[in-house]
C-alpha cells in the first residue's frame, strides 16, 4: 500500500476525516495534443482568412505551399505555450527570424501587397463602375510569386496573432473579428470565396467557440504550463475541473466539423454561391455606403474631407481645393419651361468678377443675398431684347421659366439669359422669371444707351499679376490675333485640341495657383478650369470677361422631361421658337447639371455667354461635382518622386484620416473600458442590493480596500484585517490630530479595532448574520 | 445565469451576423447564419440524448493493488464512471459528489467537472486518504450535462454510491502486562491452541467455504471423507474479552479508541491469543460479540462495528456488562476520556 508522502501536505479535505490526495492533480494528460489541436484551429483560421480573400478576388498563388507553411507555423506557434521558457524564447526567435526574412524579401512582399490591393481595386472598379486611376506600382511583375510571398507573410502574422487569442486566451470573438475584418471587403463587392476557405473559417470559429464555452482547456492552466488533468476552482476548493481531455476535444471537433461540412454542403447545393445574388436588389443602406466607398476608392481618405462648400452643385467660385462633394443626384431645382431651341439653357447663379490668385477663388460681382432682392434684376441686354420683342423684332421671343429651389444654394435666384423681370404668374412654390432669349437670327444690338453706367469696369479686365506670366506663356500656343470672336474661337479650339477634359485632374497643390497650375503644369481639367483660365486670358487680351457658375440644361435633358398637365403654352412662351409650339415641361436639375462658363462683352451683343469647356464634356463629365470630386494630391506627388512605389500619394487628408481613425479607436477603447467598468459597477451594485448584511459589509470593505490600495502601496501590503484596520486607524487618527485634537480623541474612543475585526470576521466567515447596528458602526468608522 | 448570459451574447452575435447578412447579402454570411441558427438546436438535442442514455456509477477500489479494506492514512481509490453509448460528446458535465464518513457522521459536498466522450464515456479516478477510520462513502445523486454550445445544463438524477471500510492505523506496539491479561483468559486460549477441547464446541457441522482451517475437525473429516468443522459458538469466561467503547465526544476520542483497540487486539492475536471482541450496540441495545483469531477477523469485526451508532458516555458499554454477561469475570475495557485512551482490565462485578 502507498504510504502518505510529502506530496500529501496540500491535501484538500473532502469531508472531516477524508482528504483528496495530491495524486488526483498529478494525473497527466497529453497537453501537447491539445496544443496541437489548438494549433490546427489557428491554421484553419489563418489559412482560411488568406484563402478567403485571395480566392474571392481570384488571385493565383501557390496555395499548397501556403497551406504547408501556415500549418507548420501555426503548430509551431501553439507549441510555444508548452513551457514558459519556450514561449519567451520562441517568440523572440520567431520575431528575429521573421523580421530578417521580411527585410530580405521586402520587395516581394511589397509587390505582393500592391498586387492584392491592385486586384482588389480592379474588382472594386468593376463593381462600382468607376474609373480608378490610382494603382500601386508593383516592382516585381510575377504576381504568382509575389502573391504567394504576401500570403505567406500574412499567414505567419495571422498565425502569431490568432495563436495568442486561440491557444492562450481563447477569445473566439476577437479571433472572429480579426478573421472577418478584411474579408468583409470582397463580400461587400459580392465576391464570394472558395467553399474550402469559407468552411475552414466556419469550422475554426465554431471550434474556438465550443472550446471557449466548455470552460476547460483554459488559459490559466496554459500559463501554469502544467500537464495536470485536473485543477481546483473556487476559494473553498470544492470544484474540481478537468483541464485537458484531448480525446473528448477531438471528438467534439469531429462533430463540429461534420456539422459545418454538412451545412456548407447543403446550403451550397440548395443555394449555390454563383446564383446566390441572382435577382437580388441591393438594400438601400448598402447603396448609401456605396457612394462613400466609391469616393474612397477614387479619392482615398481625402475624399471624405470637403474643402469647398457644398451648395447643391454650386461651388460659388471656390476652386481647386474642393475634393469630395458627393453627387447625390437629388433634385436641386425643379424647372418648368417650354423648349424653344436646341441650345443648352443656362441658369446663372454666381458671377465671378475678380480672381484671387493662390487663394483660388472668385469674388462675386453679383451674388444675390436673398431671393427677395429681385427688383433690379433686369440687365441692359434684357432691356434691348425686350424692346426688340415688343417691337416684333426678328426671332424675338418672351419666355417664362418657373424655378423652384429644392436643394440648391438659396443665396440668390437662378437667372436664365436674359432675365427681364419676375412674373406675377401664380404657380405656388415657383419663382416665375420672364426672360428674352437671344435666338439664332436675333441680331438685337445692345449699345451703351441701354446701360445705366459703363457696360463693364476695370475689374472685368483685371488680371492679377501672379497670373500674367503663365498667361503670356500660354497664349503663345494659339493665335490670339483678330477679332474678339476669332480670339475666343481660337482659344476654345485650342482647349479642345490640346487640353483634355478630365473629371480627375487632381487637387491643385498647396501654394499653387489654380489657373497657373492648369495652364502650365497640369494641362487638364474640368469646366471650372477652362472658364477661370479663359476669363483671365481674354481679359489679358483686352476682352471684358466674367466667370460664371450655374446650371446648364441641355436639349437632350429637355427631351426627357415630364409634360406638365394643365399649363398653357401661351403662359410660358410667346414669340419665335426654333422648335415650333411645344408644351410646358418640368425638368429636375441636379448636382450633375452644375456647370461653369464665361460671359464676354461685345459692343453689339453686350454681355453674352460663351461655354469654353471642350466638347466631350457631355460624354465624360455628366456632372459638375465629378470635376470637384477627384482630388489626387499632386502636391504630395511632387515631393514623392524619390522611389516611392505609390502612384497614390499620401496627402494631408490621409494623415488627417489616420489621425481621426486613431482618435476614433482611442475613443472607442475608452468607451469600451468605461462601459466595462460601468457594467462591473452595476453588477456589483446588484449583488450588493441582493446581499445580506454580511455580504454587504464584505463587498463594501473589498471595494474600499481595492480603492485605497490602488494608490497606497503601504496599505496594499497589509495582508490581514488586523494590519489593515490598524493602518486605517493610524492614518485617520494622525490626519484628525493635525486638524483638531478633540476630534482625534473622540475618534480614538470610537474606533474599536478589535470590534471592527470581529465584525468583519463574522461577516466574512460566519453563517450568522451581523447586526444592523454593527454594520452601521463599521460603515461609519471605516467608509 | 451562465447559460442566460451566453444566450444573450450569442443572440447579440447572431443579430450582428444578421445585420452583416442583410447588408452584404453574402453567401458566406448566409452559411454562417444557418450554422448559428441550427447549431444551438442540435447542440441541445445532443445534450438531451446524452441525458437519456448516459449512466453514472461510482465504484471503489481499496487501493491500487486491490484489497478488502482501506487503512487509515493510506490511499484508497474511487472511480466515477460515466458511460455513454451515443456518438455525442459533452465537454463540461458536472458530477455532484457527497462524501461521508458514516461512522464519524461527517460529510462534504464537491463537484467534479468531466467530459463525456462518445461511445465509451469517461472515468475519473479519485484517490482519497482517510485520516479517520470508519466507512467512507462517496455518493453521486445528480449530474449536470452541458451541451456543446453551452446553452443548457441538463440535470440527470442517478443515485450511485460506493463505500469502503477504513481500518484504524496501527499506532505502534503495546507492552501490555501479559500476566494481567492472562488472569481470565489463558485457559481458553490454551485449550483452543490444543484443538482438542470440546467444552465450548457447540456443534460439528460440514465445512462451509470461509471457515477457518483451525476449526476443521481433521479426525472426523478423515472418517467421513468430508470436511467437518467444530463450531465454537459458545464463549467461555476463559477467553480474553475486549470491550470497546464507541464513545464519540469528538472525532479524535473515537479515533484514539479505535486505533488503540485495533492495535492492541491485532498484537494479541498476532501473539496467538484469541480475543473475544465486544461492543455495545446502541441501536439494538445488546452486546455484539465477535471471536478474533486472526487479523482478518479483526478487520471484519471492525467493519461490522462501523455500522453502529456512537455514544457519548465513556462507560456505556461497561455499564451493562454485569447484567448481560455475568459469566464474564473480567475483561479488557478500551475507552477514552477525550484526552487519552484508557486500557484497563476490569472485574465484572
Amino acid at each position: 500500500m502507498a504510504k502518505k508522502t510529502k506530496k500529501d501536505k496540500n491535501l484538500i479535505e473532502l469531508c472531516e476525516g477524508v482528504v483528496l490526495c495530491e495524486d488526483f492533480f498529478e494525473q497527466k494528460e497529453k497537453r501537447i495534443l491539445t496544443l496541437l489541436l489548438k494549433g490546427f484551429i489557428v491554421y484553419l483560421l489563418s489559412m482560411g482568412t488568406i484563402g478567403f480573400y485571395l480566392s474571392a478576388i481570384h488571385a493565383e498563388y501557390n496555395a499548397l505551399l501556403c497551406h504547408m507553411v501556415v500549418f507548420v507555423f501555426a503548430i509551431l506557434c501553439s507549441m510555444l505555450y508548452y513551457r514558459l521558457f519556450t514561449e519567451n524564447l520562441g517568440y523572440f526567435f520567431i520575431f528575429v527570424t521573421f523580421a530578417s526574412l521580411v527585410y530580405l524579401l521586402r520587395i516581394y512582399i511589397n509587390s505582393g501587397f500592391y498586387a492584392i490591393v491592385n486586384m482588389s481595386v480592379e474588382e472594386a472598379a468593376q463593381y462600382f463602375d468607376v474609373d480608378i486611376q490610382r494603382l500601386y506600382n508593383e516592382q516585381i511583375e510575377n504576381r504568382y510569386l509575389t502573391i504567394t510571398m504576401i500570403a505567406l507573410f500574412i499567414g505567419i502574422v495571422l498565425d502569431i496573432l490568432l495563436n495568442v487569442y486561440i491557444s492562450r486566451r481563447m477569445q473566439y470573438a476577437t479571433a472572429m473579428f480579426i478573421v472577418m475584418f478584411f474579408n468583409v471587403i470582397p463580400l461587400y463587392m459580392t465576391l464570394e470565396p472558395d467553399i474550402l476557405y469559407a468552411m475552414m473559417i466556419l469550422v475554426g470559429i465554431s471550434l474556438a467557440y465550443v472550446i471557449k464555452v466548455s470552460r476547460h482547456y483554459s488559459p490559466q492552466v496554459a500559463i501554469k504550463r502544467s500537464d495536470s488533468k485536473y485543477e481546483t476552482r473556487g476559494k473553498k476548493k470544492r470544484e474540481f475541473f478537468y483541464t485537458y481531455d484531448v480525446k473528448a476535444l477531438s471528438q467534439a471537433s469531429l462533430i463540429v466539423f461534420i456539422f459545418v461540412a454538412a451545412v456548407v454542403t447543403i446550403v451550397s447545393t440548395v443555394r449555390p454561391k454563383e446564383s446566390f445574388n441572382a435577382g437580388y436588389k441591393q438594400n438601400k443602406y448598402k447603396e448609401v455606403t456605396m457612394a462613400a466607398v466609391g469616393i474612397f476608392l477614387t479619392d482615398g481618405w481625402s475624399g471624405f474631407f470637403n474643402y469647398g462648400q457644398d451648395k447643391g452643385g454650386m461651388n460659388s467660385g471656390k476652386l481647386g481645393t474642393v475634393s469630395s462633394i458627393r453627387l447625390d443626384y437629388q433634385t436641386d431645382l425643379m424647372i418648368k419651361i417650354t423648349p424653344y431651341s436646341f441650345d443648352t439653357i443656362y441658369l446663372k447663379h454666381f458671377v465671378g468678377e475678380s480672381y484671387n490668385p493662390y487663394e483660388n477663388y472668385w469674388t462675386s460681382i453679383r451674388y444675390f443675398q436673398n431671393s427677395e432682392d429681385t427688383v433690379n434684376i433686369s440687365s441692359a441686354e434684357a432691356e434691348a431684347l425686350k424692346e426688340n420683342y415688343e417691337q416684333g423684332g426678328t426671332n424675338s421671343a418672351k419666355a417664362v421659366i418657373g424655378i423652384r429651389n429644392i436643394d440648391g444654394d438659396r443665396n440668390g435666384i437662378y437667372e436664365p439669359y436674359y432675365i427681364g423681370e419676375i412674373s406675377d404668374y401664380n404657380d405656388v412654390g415657383y419663382i416665375n422669371e420672364v426672360f428674352y432669349p437671344r435666338l439664332r437670327g436675333n441680331d438685337t444690338v445692345v449699345d451703351t444707351s441701354y446701360y445705366d453706367s459703363e457696360p463693364f469696369t476695370d475689374m472685368d479686365l483685371y488680371v492679377p499679376e501672379e497670373n500674367i506670366a503663365a498667361i503670356e506663356e500660354f497664349i503663345q500656343n494659339f493665335d490670339h490675333s483678330g477679332t474678339d470672336e476669332e480670339i475666343i474661337s481660337n482659344l476654345v479650339n485650342y482647349y479642345q485640341d490640346n487640353i483634355p477634359y478630365t473629371i480627375k485632374p487632381g487637387k491643385t497643390p498647396r501654394k499653387k495657383d489654380f489657373v497657373n497650375y492648369f495652364l502650365t503644369e497640369n494641362k487638364k481639367g474640368y469646366c471650372a478650369h477652362y472658364a477661370s483660365a479663359a476669363t483671365l486670358i481674354l481679359r489679358y487680351l483686352g476682352i471684358p470677361t466674367r466667370y460664371v457658375e450655374g446650371y446648364a440644361i441641355s436639349y437632350y435633358q429637355l427631351s426627357d422631361a415630364e409634360l406638365v398637365e394643365g399649363k398653357e403654352y401661351s403662359d410660358y412662351y410667346d414669340g419665335y421658337s426654333e422648335l415650333g409650339k411645344t408644351a410646358v415641361l418640368q425638368i429636375n436639375a441636379t448636382d450633375a447639371d452644375a456647370h461653369a462658363w464665361i460671359e464676354v462683352y461685345s459692343e453689339d451683343k453686350g454681355w453674352y455667354l460663351v461655354d469654353v469647356t471642350p466638347a466631350g464634356e457631355v460624354e465624360e463629365n455628366e456632372d459638375f461635382w465629378d470635376m470637384f470630386d477627384n482630388t489626387t494630391d499632386d502636391d504630395a506627388a511632387d515631393s514623392d518622386d524619390g522611389g516611392n512605389q505609390f502612384n497614390v500619394n499620401i496627402s494631408d487628408s490621409f494623415v488627417k484620416g489616420v489621425v481621426y481613425v486613431i482618435i476614433g479607436i482611442i475613443a472607442g477603447i475608452i468607451v469600451v473600458l468605461l462601459g466595462i467598468r460601468a457594467i462591473a459597477g452595476i453588477a456589483l451594485m446588484i449583488r450588493f442590493l441582493k446581499s445580506g448584511l454580511n455580504d454587504r459589509l464584505i463587498i463594501r470593505y473589498s471595494s474600499y480596500y481595492k480603492r485605497r490600495s490602488r494608490f497606497n502601496k503601504e496599505f496594499k501590503n497589509k495582508i490581514n484585517y488586523l494590519e489593515q484596520i490598524q493602518y486605517i486607524y493610524n492614518v485617520k487618527k494622525e490626519k484628525l490630530a493635525r486638524k483638531n485634537e478633540e476630534k482625534a480623541m473622540e475618534f480614538e474612543k470610537q474606533f474599536d479595532i478589535e470590534r471592527i475585526i470581529d465584525i468583519l470576521n463574522r461577516a466574512g466567515f460566519s453563517d450568522k448574520e451581523i447586526l444592523q447596528e454593527e454594520y452601521d458602526y463599521v460603515s461609519k468608522i471605516l467608509f | 445565469m451562465e447559460s442566460i448570459i451566453r444566450i444573450i451574447i450569442y443572440g447579440i452575435l447572431l443579430f450582428i451576423n444578421g445585420l452583416f447578412y442583410y447588408f452584404l447579402h453574402s453567401h458566406f454570411y448566409f452559411m454562417l447564419m444557418v450554422i448559428m441558427i441550427v447549431s444551438p438546436f442540435l447542440s441541445i438535442i445532443m445534450a438531451f440524448i446524452l441525458r437519456r442514455f448516459t449512466d453514472v456509477s461510482i465504484i471503489s477500489a481499496i487501493n491500487s493493488i486491490g484489497g478488502e479494506y482501506a487503512r487509515q492514512n493510506e490511499r484508497a481509490y474511487f472511480y466515477i464512471k460515466i458511460s455513454n453509448p451515443t456518438p455525442f460528446v459533452s465537454l463540461d458535465t458536472i458530477v455532484k459528489l457527497k462524501i461521508k464518513n458514516t461512522f464519524f457522521e461527517t460529510e462534504g459536498f464537491h463537484k467534479i467537472s468531466m467530459p463525456i466522450r462518445m461511445m465509451k464515456g469517461s472515468k475519473v479516478e479519485i484517490p482519497v486518504l482517510a485520516t479517520l477510520p470508519g466507512i467512507i462513502e462517496l455518493n453521486v445523486e445528480k449530474i449536470y450535462i452541458k451541451d456543446l454550445m453551452g446553452f443548457v445544463r441538463l440535470k440527470k438524477k442517478k443515485t450511485s454510491d460506493a463505500r469502503v471500510a477504513v481500518m484504524p492505523e496501527i499506532i505502534g506496539e503495546y507492552n501490555y502486562d501479559r500476566t494481567a491479561l492472562e488472569q481470565g483468559s489463558l485457559e481458553s486460549e490454551e485449550s483452543s491452541k490444543k484443538g482438542n477441547d470440546f467444552s465450548d464446541v457447540q456443534e460439528i457441522r460440514e465445512y462451509i467455504p470461509g471457515d477457518k482451517l483451525m476449526s476443521i475437525h481433521w479426525k472426523l473429516s478423515a472418517k467421513r471423507d468430508i470436511l467437518m468443522v467444530k463450531d465454537r459458538a459458545s464463549m467461555s469466561d476463559r477467553q480474553l474479552v475486549a470491550l470497546v467503547e464507541l464513545v464519540k465526544n469528538n472525532s479524535n476520542q473515537l479515533n484514539m479508541i479505535l486505533s488503540s483497540a485495533y492495535t492492541l487486539i491485532n498484537q494479541i492475536v498476532s501473539d496467538g491469543t484469541t480475543v473475544r471482541l465486544m461492543y455495545w450496540s446502541e441501536s439494538r441495545f445488546e452486546y455484539e460479540t465477535t471471536r478474533i483469531d486472526y487479523r482478518s477477523d479483526l478487520d471484519e469485526a471492525f467493519s461490522k462495528m462501523y455500522y453502529e451508532k456512537t455514544y457519548i458516555d465513556m462507560n456505556q458499554g461497561a455499564s451493562h456488562m454485569t447484567a448481560v454477561h455475568p459469566e464474564i469475570k473480567s475483561y479488557l475495557h478500551i475507552t477514552s476520556d477525550s484526552e487519552r485512551c484508557l486500557l484497563n482490565i476490569r472485574e465484572n462485578i
